[in-house]
């Protein structure tokens, strides 16, 4: 009689445990899903290079961030919209200027460059690991428009121009896996280079290069 | 709430570095740059004299103030830079060049065309051919004028130079902010090589 009642308690148990068992094993979260929707977002520190470096902003932009939105549409490959931000600044002590009659300008000046840029991006991903990889290595290229607002100032005189122009910015980076979950979040490291058409004074399609450090979310 | 959290440091520390100063710096603001033009095909080899005239005119807001006398040390540092130039100082009515100072005491941005002195019952006007920049509190203007012809009645002498020193006195008189404006002489001669006489050393 009392095997027959520890035999039925063992069944209710086995019984009664068995949903939670089977809940657990068929939950999604542990399962592989890859990511379909991937967001970016870091800072941008920016050198200008060529006639931009020589002939207007000599040092490093540290001001500068990036937003992007990216969807994985085939295997290691996504694309999406990329907004940018790049601010270059200079003061020089003294520079020698010629005016437009043909005068001569000395002083100290001060000259800032911005640069918002939107972008169509696409991306292609070295993903080894069957999309679980703590490394993931990545190729892109973004094509759009950027406005440009430039500013030369001595004293109280000041010049400024702007305009909308066209920027092809391909890119290497590197995302390091920190956390794994239904969303994944990666330091993405970045390193690119920006064309423009960006004209003013005497900058003629101003061009940089720049390295991003963000934080990417996918899920 | 993780992500969250996530997202909301990372646009924070975006924003602060978007955020950060935009402005033009101080140094730059108040510094003080220097313009000088000559007058388009003028010729300066053959000249020899000059007369500096010690009256300074003083315009604020658009408005003519009592004129001041030049401070010596000014007075001092234009005729030592051109006497180096190879000129020599005369008297008012043998001199062949006139040199002539206006402070804008100004408060608001005057364009520079608008500025006309009265030089021994004529008017020297600022050049067409000058630049027609802006300026503002304390910059000083010097013109030297040709002394060479007289002028036909109610005409005006051709200039022959024009410096502007942007915001050099910013001082309540000439006496206290001699020392900028010396400073910013020398750089409008040392600018102005082609001021040079044959007569120079």
């Amino acid at each position: 009689m009392t095997r027959s009642y520890a035999t039925a308690a063992l069944a209710a148990l086995l019984l009664a445990a068995w949903p939670a068992s089977a809940q657990y094993d068929t939950g999604g979260w542990t399962n592989y899903r890859p990511a379909k929707t991937l967001f970016n977002m870091g800072w941008q520190m920016s050198q200008p290079i060529g006639n931009f470096h020589n002939n207007y902003i000599t040092g490093t932009s540290f001001r500068g961030f990036t937003f992007d939105w990216r969807s994985v549409f085939a295997k290691n490959f996504s694309g999406g919209v990329r907004f940018g931000w790049n601010r270059y600044e200079n003061s020089l002590s003294n520079i020698t200027a010629t005016t437009p009659a043909g005068g001569t300008l000395t002083g100290p000046a001060f000259r800032y460059a911005d640069q918002f840029a939107v972008s169509a991006i696409g991306h292609y991903y070295f993903d080894t690991g069957g999309g679980d990889s703590f490394l993931l290595p990545y190729l892109g290229l973004g094509l759009g428009g950027v406005w440009s607002s430039s500013y030369q100032a001595m004293a109280d005189l000041a010049l400024s121009q702007s305009g909308f122009f066209f920027i092809m910015s391909p890119e290497v980076g590197l995302m390091i896996n920190l956390a794994k979950g239904a969303t994944t979040a990666n330091l993405n490291l970045g390193f690119g280079y920006n064309f423009t058409t960006i004209s003013f004074r005497n900058v003629s399609n101003a061009q940089s290069i720049f390295e991003t450090v963000a934080l990417t979310f996918a899920y | 709430m993780t992500i969250r959290r996530w997202l909301l440091l990372a646009a924070i520390g975006a924003l602060g570095v978007a955020g950060c100063d935009y402005g033009t710096p101080e140094e730059v603001v108040l510094g003080v740059p220097v313009y000088t033009q000559a007058a388009p095909g003028s010729d300066f080899t053959p000249l020899r004299t000059f007369f500096l005239d010690p009256t300074v005119d003083v315009y604020k807001d658009g408005v003519q103030q009592p004129s001041v006398t030049i401070p010596n040390s000014v007075a001092a540092t234009i005729s030592t830079q051109m006497t180096a130039l190879g000129y020599t100082a005369a008297s008012q009515p043998t001199a062949e060049t006139g040199l002539r100072l206006s402070w804008e005491k100004s408060t608001y941005v005057i364009y520079s065309g608008g500025y006309c002195s009265i030089y021994w019952g004529y008017y020297g006007c600022w050049p067409t051919w000058g630049y027609a920049g802006s300026y503002t509190t304390g910059t000083t203007l010097m013109v030297m004028i040709d002394l060479r012809s007289t002028p036909p009645s109610g005409g005006t002498r051709p200039i022959l130079w024009v410096s502007a020193l942007y915001g050099v006195l910013l001082t309540s008189t000439p006496e206290a902010g001699a020392p900028a404006l010396n400073t910013g002489l020398v750089r409008a001669f040392n600018q102005s090589p082609y001021l040079r006489t044959s007569a120079a050393p």
